[in-house]
């Protein structure tokens, strides 16, 4: 396989006076194409950290991210927010979406960055949207008239409206209830196996078992790794493999 | 680029009314800015306009008709003048004048020019045209503009007990005579037949005169013209210059009429800058609001890909929409208004303001607001922008910490209430700190404002001792007058009679020569409206006394001694005081009777002043010697003085409400906008607080409250500091005129008025704009959790 991602020797340190606090500690990774990468760890112990300084929102103390070939450690803001535009897309916890537009027009945002044609971007945008099941009616509606789980998946499309290489999700189903942490999981296991290479970071089993490679963060180093096959739904032993991986790792 | 207008336009439309706000506070910016750069750079081309249309003559001179007989030989003796022209008038010396039937509360000085005189010099310009028949009269076009007199009104003179009915016809233009802040005389005309018989009944009221015009070739200087004029008059006709007369040179008559436009649209100009100044305050705090109301859909942005510079470009292009709506509209506003500006205009200029829509002052107006607008938003959106996406996803506002932790609870030892209230105060320092200065220097605009409209509209008093207009509390103009004041003089209810003389001299000092009127007092020590800046006024015959203007023209010092030229002989004089003038564009001398005889071996007196004992009122004054004299008019000074005075009252009343409206105008947008982002901040509280079981009304007063404190110590700050910025501030802007010395004096209540102002806006404001807070619901608000 491909390999998209390479971070070596990621090193994140926060200082605040004195205090000096080492998040990420040489940490090395390798992401292919193709992946879906569930991250796990502690609350605290750097996941959202590792995914931000992966994805270039954020800049490693220490270490180097390479990313489609590209070495993006010595960027400055411009060159980031450049290779964001045109190879990842995030979807967080809260949605972040924005409230004083339409769902479409927070779609188009994004959209019009990496394309400047407004109607192909809206027709895409549309065809998303459906894939997600966010009906014609809602898409000129504004985020707080849906419900939380459509926000999600709207969000969701904000993140591949660009089609990047990566897909950053920072625990997308945090804030949701089962049933709609169900669907938002099906969107991404859908997306995954028509070739979007995912990151994810989650606290949830249920997540977790979707992803094919599942790592685990602690002490700011992989201390551990787990490989999945492609995830078939009411797949008993893969429920287990992973609760036994965690159970190891000190869950 | 369409993408940042996609955000520029979304992030108006979510923050609509700071948009509206934003846009009214420039438009009413470009729309001050308009006028007074338009109107300032038009000014002079309506009165030169006037000038060619006219044939302005640019020198002039008024004086009895016995002393103009060789006239003509002294101007064709002169290189300087293309052509000479003498025509006869008719000097009123006071008359009161009816129109349909109501009296004019003063009385005022005419000059009657004959409609039948040939002439080529000051032509009668005037859109009624066709002959003018004995009961016709064209009246100056200030008396339609300002005094609202209009064609076809019954228009009467009342001379000595006798009216003298007119049917008015018309009104012409005369940039000599435009106003009567210029020269004190309403110039007319009437015909020969009509002003020969009014003559002939009031022989001790109009007075035959002789109007001397003379048109200079082009690049004369004036001031060495002026000195050979007057030395060519004074040695062949003396006569001409010992009687009462005035002459004027053009050049500095067409300051003379716009001068009071000229101040007033000055410090509007002054204000409209000022106001664009608050306008950049609040669009920084603004941006700086909104950054951190959306700071997470900023990192949101920035996360998809958004360069640093487009997001702050989406803000420029926002301001940059604001400000060209702003602007756009202030100058349709300025269309609009065009019609009562020009209106205004000709009542203080006394022409016709005949100045359409101006491309060059809009587009200054476009460049001044636009940019800086721009740079603003560019300065402001930077730092948010800036932020580390990480920390602006990572914080809502609620948390997000641009700020210090001020007094932190675990370390202070002030009351807790106190030490919240601090820290709300130093959270928002920068904010607060702005708002306290945009209402303080409202507060000093405001009482400027009532300063300037009580020391130059109700004091008129002291506005004539700025000016140093002396008028006395009643005066006689004539001829012979010297014997006459002796009469006078003992009358029991006069305390004492001053007599005025003034000639032409010239003044040598350190290489440098200079022409100037001179008045002749017989004991300038006791003037009434005489400001003198230093030294003392003039004593002994070799003493003289110069206004400011000319002392710095020459470099002179009080104690040097100047060289002075009269009529005859050349003498030394000592250089004892400096003072200050208006009328003549500053330039005046003064020196006892005495030091007169001295210098032109007689001496002069076109005007008395006289003087009431205590106790005895002008009019009583007036009334007494006009029937114990009844062959002589004496005239109150301060009717007089009231009429010349009207167009900078004019414009002096209309500074100060224009100074209101606007403050109250920011005032309220102000305090429209920091409660208004105090409650969509804080609706979660409120909603929590309305559960918790407080009413609207707590929530209401609880928040106006807050917002006062303030607005009340800026508006105090400002009132108490009045004194301080006023005085130097009106002293710069007046000091262009020849005012040298000015005490801006704002009365305590002037004071209190602009606190309750300003504080009584705010206070309304904020109960209305807190009335949204009825609005919110607390049951929504925690089901929306
Ligand atoms: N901007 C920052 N400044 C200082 N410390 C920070 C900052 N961001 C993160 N940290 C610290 O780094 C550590 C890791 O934070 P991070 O958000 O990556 O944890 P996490 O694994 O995502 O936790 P959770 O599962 O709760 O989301 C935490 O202890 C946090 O306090
Ligand atoms: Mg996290």
């Amino acid at each position: 396989m491909e390999t998209i991602l390479t971070a070596k020797d990621l090193c994140k340190t926060f200082s605040q006076g004195k205090l000096q606090q080492h998040v990420l500690k040489n940490l090395n990774l390798e992401i292919e194409k193709g992946d879906f990468v569930v991250i796990m760890g502690s609350s605290g112990s750097g996941k959202s950290t590792l995914l931000y300084a992966l994805s270039g929102m954020d800049k490693p103390t220490l270490g180097s991210v390479k990313c489609m070939g590209e070495e993006i450690t010595g960027y400055g803001n411009d060159k980031l927010a450049v290779f964001r535009r045109n190879h990842c897309g995030f979807v967080f916890q809260q949605n972040y979406l924005n409230d004083t537009m339409s769902v479409l027009d927070n779609i188009m945002v994004s959209g019009l960055l990496a394309d400047k044609n407004r109607k192909r971007i809206a027709e895409r945008a549309k065809e998303l949207l459906s894939k997600v099941d966010i009906g014609k009616e809602a898409w000129n509606k504004f985020p707080t008239q849906l419900s939380g789980g459509e926000q999600q998946r709207v969000a969701v499309v904000r993140g591949i409206i660009n089609s990047p290489a990566l897909l950053f999700a920072d625990e997308p189903t945090g804030a949701l209830n089962s049933r709609n942490t169900g669907h938002i999981l099906d969107v991404l296991t859908e997306l995954n196996k028509e070739g979007q290479t995912i990151v994810m970071v989650t606290h949830d089993m249920r997540c977790a078992r979707r992803g094919n490679k599942v790592k685990y963060l602690s002490d700011g180093v992989i201390t551990g790794e787990l490989f999945l096959g492609d995830y078939e739904s009411g797949d008993k032993k893969r429920h287990e493999e992973l609760r036994l991986f965690l159970q190891e790792m000190g869950w | 680029m369409y993408s940042l207008y996609f955000i520029a336009k979304n992030n108006l439309k979510k923050k609509k009314s700071d948009a509206f706000v934003l846009t009214g506070l420039i438009t009413l910016s470009a729309l001050l800015l308009y006028i007074s750069i338009s109107t300032l750079s038009n000014m002079g081309k309506v009165v030169e306009k006037a000038y060619e249309l006219t044939n302005t003559a640019d020198w002039y001179m008024l004086t009895s008709e016995t002393a103009t007989d060789n006239m003509e030989e002294i101007f064709d003796d002169q290189g300087d003048v293309e052509s000479f022209e003498k025509t006869s008038a008719y000097y009123v010396v006071k008359s009161g004048y009816i129109v349909n039937g109501e009296r004019s509360e003063n009385d005022y000085t005419f000059l009657l020019a004959l409609a039948d005189e040939e002439r080529n010099i000051s032509r009668i310009y005037s859109e009624y045209e066709g002959e003018l028949f004995d009961d016709e009269i064209l009246l100056p076009y200030y008396m339609k503009s300002a005094l609202k007199v209009e064609a076809g009104d019954r228009f009467s003179f009342e001379i000595g007990g006798h009216t003298y009915d007119f049917k008015v016809k018309g009104f012409h233009e005369d940039p000599l005579f435009a106003n009567p802040m210029n020269v004190s005389v309403y110039r007319c005309y009437v015909t020969d037949k009509r002003a020969k018989e009014m003559a002939a009944e009031e022989k001790s009221s109009i007075l035959p005169y002789m109007e001397c015009k003379a048109k200079l070739k082009e690049g004369t200087e004036s001031n060495r013209f002026l000195m050979e004029i007057s030395d060519a008059i004074n040695e062949k006709s003396p006569e001409a210059t010992q009687t009462f007369n005035f002459s004027f040179i053009w050049s500095s008559m067409r300051y003379g009429d716009t001068m009071s436009a000229s101040i007033g649209m000055g410090i509007m100009l002054v204000f409209a800058v000022l106001l664009i100044g608050i306008a950049l305050i609040i669009t920084r705090f603004n941006i700086g609001n909104f950054c951190e109301m959306n700071i997470k859909n900023i990192g949101i942005l920035r996360a998809s890909g958004y360069k640093e510079s487009q997001l702050t470009g989406s803000f420029v292009m926002e301001m940059f929409l604001v400000s060209l709506t702003g602007s756009i509209v202030g100058l349709c506003a300025s269309v609009l208004t065009g019609g009562f500006l020009g209106r205004l205009m000709s009542s203080i200029i006394g022409l016709s303001w005949n100045q359409g829509f101006d491309p060059k002052s809009a587009a200054v107006v476009m460049a001044v607001c636009i940019p800086v607008t721009m740079a603003v938003a560019w300065h402001s959106s930077r730092k948010c922008v800036k932020l580390p996406i990480v920390s602006a996803l990572r914080s809502g506002m609620a948390d997000h910490n641009f700020h210090k932790n001020y007094f932190p609870l675990e370390k202070s030892r002030q009351p807790l209430a106190m030490n919240l209230g601090l820290k709300s105060v130093f959270y928002a320092k920068a904010k607060n700190l702005g708002i306290l200065l945009i209402v303080m220097l409202l507060g000093v605009v405001c009482c400027i404002g009532f300063g300037i409209y009580q020391d130059f509209a109700v004091d008129t008093d002291n506005l004539l001792k700025h000016v140093g207009m002396e008028l006395g509390d009643v005066f006689y103009l004539g001829e012979d007058l010297k014997e006459f004041g002796q009469e006078v003089e003992k009358c029991p209810e006069v305390d004492k009679v001053l007599y005025e003389g003034s000639g032409d001299i010239k003044l040598l000092y350190g290489g440098k020569e200079t022409a100037v009127t001179c008045d002749f007092w017989n004991r300038p020590e006791f003037l009434k409206n005489e400001t003198i800046i230093q030294g003392r006024a003039p004593e002994f015959d070799n003493e003289i006394m110069l206004s400011v203007v000319i002392c710095e023209e020459l470099g002179i010092e009080v104690g040097d001694i100047v060289y002075v030229k009269g009529m005859e002989k050349e003498m030394d004089y000592i250089l004892c005081g400096i003072d200050q003038k208006i009328n003549n564009m500053g330039r005046k001398a003064l020196m006892t009777t005495a030091g007169e005889e001295r210098l032109n071996g007689g001496s002069t007196c076109g005007q008395l002043c006289v003087y009431a004992k205590e106790g005895v009122s002008d009019k009583e004054l007036a009334k007494l010697l006009n029937d114990k004299y009844p062959q002589r008019e004496a005239v109150e000074g301060k009717k007089m003085s009231g009429e010349s005075l009207k167009p900078v009252i004019l414009v002096m009343k209309l500074l100060c409400i224009i100074f209101m409206a606007v403050t109250a105008f920011v005032v309220s947008l102000v305090v429209f906008l920091l409660l208004k982002t105090k409650i969509v901040r804080e609706k979660k509280n409120y909603g929590v607080y309305k559960a918790l079981g407080f009413t609207t009304g707590q929530l209401l007063m609880q928040t106006v409250l807050s917002s006062l404190p303030v607005i009340v110590s800026g508006a105090l700050l400002g009132s108490l500091l009045c004194d301080l910025v006023a005085g130097p501030l009106a002293g710069i802007c007046l000091k262009s005129i020849g005012i040298y010395q000015y005490q801006m004096h704002v009365d305590g209540i002037y004071k209190i008025i602009t606190l309750v102002f300003i504080t009584g806006t705010a206070f309304l404001v904020a109960v209305l704009t807190g009335a949204r807070i009825r609005k919110i619901q607390p049951v929504k608000l925690l089901a929306e959790e």
